[in-house]
């Protein structure tokens, strides 16, 4: 049995090789997603959210009143004018959002900061434009210690739910890339742990219907989720670093590892752990 | 012992391209257009989560002319959307574009989430103000019915007549705050001698026909000394529900750059960082207990303070703190250390 | 407390740089089932001979896991024939370099009643792996695939690391290495030693190894919840600072009558290194009981070195609790003569005074750690 999520680029045709599985269907732009909703309610696949890539700014993405209460994955290149977001404001404190930003995109530091503080969930993304690492590290400091309750930052706010002092900590489950959670399917039916792993043509499987008995028992499934031990090979620098539990090489992928990466995911460890010994209580989403 | 809980207020920048006689960041806008020392976003955030924190869920947004911040209107709607009840003290927001948006995004919110404190120094200067007066009508037509309006006075030649006109005309609230120009602890602006305080007091109630007639009702601002009003003045307020405060305690600023101070005259006066505190409370306290230290050392604005017993039934604070603070600072340090700036 | 190093095999896979064991002239020998049955069987002897006592069997080797699974099944099997009464006071350890390891151990291991692997690691190029030079990266892989097994089925082990001279040049990034591979279940770090001219490349002078371990050690001190329990620096603590008393052997200054190393033919000697360097060979126990040998005279010779050394060249020495003059074939490698205190005495003072001392703020009490000894002895 698959106890992954699937997540897919929508097409039609691909839904009824999903029937009774969770999906996760991405869409690049949230015209036409009323269809989308409805194709997908018909179909007998679980929706466990929408994932919607768009290029616009969030301001101007097209969310709408209609949406409240689909789960859906902004992802966003930024927020857009404060004035339009405000005026916009009631629309999304109705909606189950998560608003993805990156790290490095102008003013997108500040944008996480101030959605988080008025209840909206959001998550900073890597890879693309080189972020900076102090505001980042700001970022991460409010995420941990902000005075007042606010919405996760993820992957900050994820990691304190799972964190593990000594061992291992991962958190690309926020960007769908844990193999544990969720499969990478292609317009074709063709499996893979990872989006990256798609793209690269390393298929798990040919066809979703292999997967019928699940994929934990399949070599490739567990050598792929086994392959953070490649770091220990040698004296690398993800292997060798101290904020290796926090990271466990994954911004690797998207980036060259160097010093400021080092130097960042050591404060984030620095800061779960104070944090676990202030012995805070959860962070709380605030809704009106 | 009762702490004040005072509203906070938080300077979003020091620029201001109005000309009010008795502040200290008059015309201070650069010849280039660019307003300076602006608050960030990452520490407004900072400072409503401290206030959030505090239990303070009001803030007054001032500067300088807080309206010149590029941000002030998300950041005025972002501080409205967490909760606070926010008002804006301010000469109004004159620009086309900036009073559209400003419009826009504001007209959703209930007056007691965002108020405005009409500051109407501009119009009751002269001839310099007049022109500045004239770019106030849009506002108030957009924004009237939001406003309380506040006058400084810092000799005995103003005119009311138009000010008084306007809070009737524009449906602004009716209770006037009345303050009174302060000298300001480090800067040389103008504020007039404790001598000149009974004439300014005389002149302002001459008005007082034309506040009858428009249901005006005037509140003193602190730092008026109570000996400056004579049994006539008093009874007409009493009569006409005006209140006056003639008491003086911190009220809490913050700059944008996160330095805090007791009030404006004084907030050169032993600044902290907001970093420094845990909660709005500490600084409450840290200048509560400083303040209460200089009324020991010092009686007030006249010698007959010492001996005044309306001082000693704390009906009167003896005129503004600032008073005292700088009659300190040509002496000999022999004082509590803690009034000294 | 007895502890039995069990070399069942001087077999290796590897070609360790700085291993001793496959440069021996005696290599390739592996004990005998036979050979096997005797030595549970001296075991029961000396355990029913002592009822409070218990025994700590050591596999090692070589490469222990080289005898199959099919050989620790029946070491099962002979155990509980032959200790049926006493196995109750029996543990075991197994050190191993992982790299046959299979899943088909796990079970057998279990049976032994072996709930720990010992390991060691480097992933320097060039220094573990068969041939000359290592082939490091196959080995690596392998390893990392045994270690997959043991976490993937939950069996717990624990890792030693050899500080050569390698090590010196990045030691923050070898504990961090180190530190991250063991996922906070903390590591051994122990200096490589090295007796021949040919591999003084990788070797390194105790002052080295002091300086190894104390640009690591605030790093640990300030982590040591997250980073657990790495060695030396933990049995300082334990001793040092939270009262009480886990010295290593050598430094025990009672490791005369609680240590026997026993090769694949049966011979028994005191320890690995004395039987590599042909010391303290106490027989063979086709011949003897594991009782007589331990009350052979030669170990005499070791009590009376603690005594000596007490009176003489560690006279008045503040850390004569945790050393009791180190390790005795430390002593004897430069003199030739047991009567000579380890030749590491200056770096083990000088990093608990130079460094474990000032960065833990804690002054190391010799009267008061003494009280502590006689109470648990």
């Amino acid at each position: 049995m698959i106890r992954q999520s699937i997540v897919f680029p929508f097409r039609e045709a691909l839904l009824p090789g999903l029937a009774g599985l969770a999906v996760v269907p991405r869409i690049g732009s949230m015209e036409n997603i009323g269809d989308v909703l409805n194709t997908i309610y018909r179909s007998g696949v679980n929706l466990r959210f929408l994932l919607v890539e768009s290029e616009r700014p969030l301001t101007f993405a097209g969310l709408h009143q209609g949406l409240a209460g689909v789960p859906i994955a902004l992802e966003v290149p930024a927020l857009g004018p404060f004035a339009d977001f405000f005026r916009l404001l009631p629309v999304i404190r109705q909606m189950n959002l998560r608003v993805y930003l990156p790290a490095g995109g102008e003013g997108n530091l500040t944008s996480l900061r101030v959605l988080s503080s008025l209840g909206i969930e959001t998550a900073v993304t890597f890879g693309g434009k080189e972020p900076d690492w102090d505001g980042l590290a700001d970022l991460m400091t409010y995420a941990f210690f902000g005075q007042s309750p606010h919405a996760p930052i993820a992957p900050f706010g994820y990691l304190s739910e799972i964190f593990d002092q000594r061992g291992r900590n991962e958190f690309q489950a926020v960007y769908f890339e844990d193999p544990k959670s969720y499969l990478h399917m292609d317009e074709n039916g063709r499996v893979a742990l990872t989006s990256a792993d798609l793209k690269k043509g390393r298929f798990l499987l040919e066809n979703i219907a292999g997967l019928e008995k699940g994929a934990d028992d399949l070599e490739s499934f567990v050598e792929g989720l086994e392959e953070w031990r490649n770091h220990f090979l040698n004296f690398d620098m993800c292997s060798t670093c101290p904020g290796w539990r926090t990271c466990s090489g994954w911004l690797a992928r998207h980036r060259k590892p160097d010093e400021r990466c080092r130097s960042f995911f050591s404060e984030v460890l620095d800061s779960l752990e104070q944090q676990r010994s202030m012995r805070r209580d959860p962070l709380s989403v605030w809704r009106p | 012992m009762c702490l004040p809980s005072p509203m906070p207020e938080l300077l979003l920048t020091r620029s201001c391209d109005y000309g009010c006689g008795c502040c200290c960041q008059a015309r201070s806008l650069d010849p280039s257009g660019v307003p300076r020392d602006l608050i960030s976003w990452e520490d407004l955030v900072y400072v409503a989560d401290f206030l959030l924190a505090s239990g303070e869920p009001r803030i007054t947004l001032s500067g300088g002319e807080p309206s010149l911040h590029p941000e002030f209107v998300a950041m005025t709607a972002y501080l409205v959307e967490r909760g606070f009840e926010v008002a804006v003290s301010t000469a109004g927001i004159r620009k086309g574009k900036a009073l559209g948006e400003a419009s826009a995004v504001f007209e959703a919110y209930p007056p007691q989430r965002f108020s405005i404190i009409l500051n109407l120094d501009p119009l009751i200067q002269g001839d310099p103000a007049t022109a500045e007066a004239d770019g106030i009508q849009e506002f108030l037509e957009n924004f009237g019915n939001r406003c309380f309006p506040t006058i400084r006075l810092g000799d005995a030649d103003f005119d009311l007549t138009d000010p008084l006109q306007l809070i009737f005309q524009f449906g602004m609230s009716r209770n006037l705050s009345v303050g009174l120009c302060h000298p300001i602890l480090g800067h040389g602006s103008p504020a007039p001698e404790p001598s000149q305080i009974r004439a300014i007091v005389n002149r302002f109630f001459s008005f007082a026909d034309l506040m009858e007639r428009f249901r005006i009702q005037p509140i003193f601002a602190c730092g008026w000394p109570q000996c400056c009003f004579d049994d006539g003045q008093m009874s007409w307020l009493a009569r006409n529900a005006g209140r006056c405060d003639f008491t003086c305690g911190p009220t809490i600023g913050i700059g944008p750059d996160l330095t805090v101070w007791p009030c404006f005259p004084l907030n050169r006066f032993r600044n902290r960082s907001l970093f420094e505190f845990n909660s709005l409370q500490e600084i409450i306290y840290l200048y509560f207990d400083a303040f209460n230290k200089v009324k020991v050392e010092a009686g007030g604005i006249f010698p007959d303070c010492d001996t005044c017993r309306f001082r000693d039934l704390q009906r009167c604070g003896g005129g503004c703190l600032v008073h005292n603070v700088l009659s300190f600072l040509d002496e000999e340090p022999l004082r509590l250390p803690e009034v000294y700036p | 407390m007895a502890t039995l190093i069990l070399k069942a095999t001087e077999k290796c896979n590897s070609n360790c740089y700085y291993c001793d064991v496959v440069r021996k002239e005696k290599t390739g020998q592996s004990m005998s089932l036979e050979m096997l049955a005797l030595t549970f069987d001296r075991i029961n002897e000396f355990l029913l001979g002592r009822p409070e006592d218990r025994l700590t069997i050591i596999w090692h080797g070589g490469e222990p896991l080289l005898l199959g699974v099919d050989y620790y099944r029946e070491a099962a099997r002979l155990q509980e024939k032959y200790c049926f009464h006493t196995m109750e006071r029996i543990s075991h350890s197994l050190q191993t370099n992982l790299t046959c390891f299979e899943e088909g151990f796990i079970d057998v291991l279990r049976a032994l009643r072996i709930d720990h692997l010992g390991t060691s690691y480097d992933p320097e190029p060039h220094m573990r792996g068969p041939g000359r030079p290592c082939n490091s990266d196959e080995y690596n892989r392998r390893f990392m695939r045994g270690l997959r097994i043991l976490d993937r089925r939950g069996f717990p082990w624990g890792l030693i690391y050899v500080v050569t001279r390698k090590s010196i040049e990045r030691p923050l990034d070898v504990f961090h290495f180190l530190s991250n591979l063991s996922q906070g279940r903390g590591f051994t770090m122990n200096p490589v030693l090295i007796y021949d001219e040919e591999r003084k490349d990788v070797a390194i002078s105790p002052e080295e190894y002091v300086e190894f371990l104390a640009a690591i050690f605030p790093e640990w001190w300030k982590h040591r919840a997250r980073h657990g329990g790495v060695q030396p620096f933990q049995m300082l603590a334990d001793n040092i600072i939270d009262g009480k008393v886990t010295l290593f052997c050598g430094d025990s200054g009672e490791c005369a009558r609680g240590f026997i190393n026993i090769t694949p033919d049966g011979n028994a000697s005191q320890c690995g290194r004395s039987e590599d360097w042909g010391l303290l060979q106490y027989g063979n126990i086709k011949e003897r009981s594991f009782e007589e040998i331990f009350q052979d005279e030669q170990r005499a010779l070791l009590e009376e070195r603690t005594r000596y050394l007490k009176e003489h060249d560690c006279k008045g020495c503040r850390f004569w609790p945790l050393c009791h003059g180190g390790c005795p074939l430390d002593g004897y490698w430069s003199t030739k003569d047991f009567m000579n205190k380890t030749d590491w005495c200056e770096a083990k003072r000088g990093f608990i005074r130079r460094h474990f001392e000032p960065v833990t703020g804690v002054r190391f009490d010799p009267e008061d750690f003494e009280k502590r000894i006689s109470h648990v002895r």
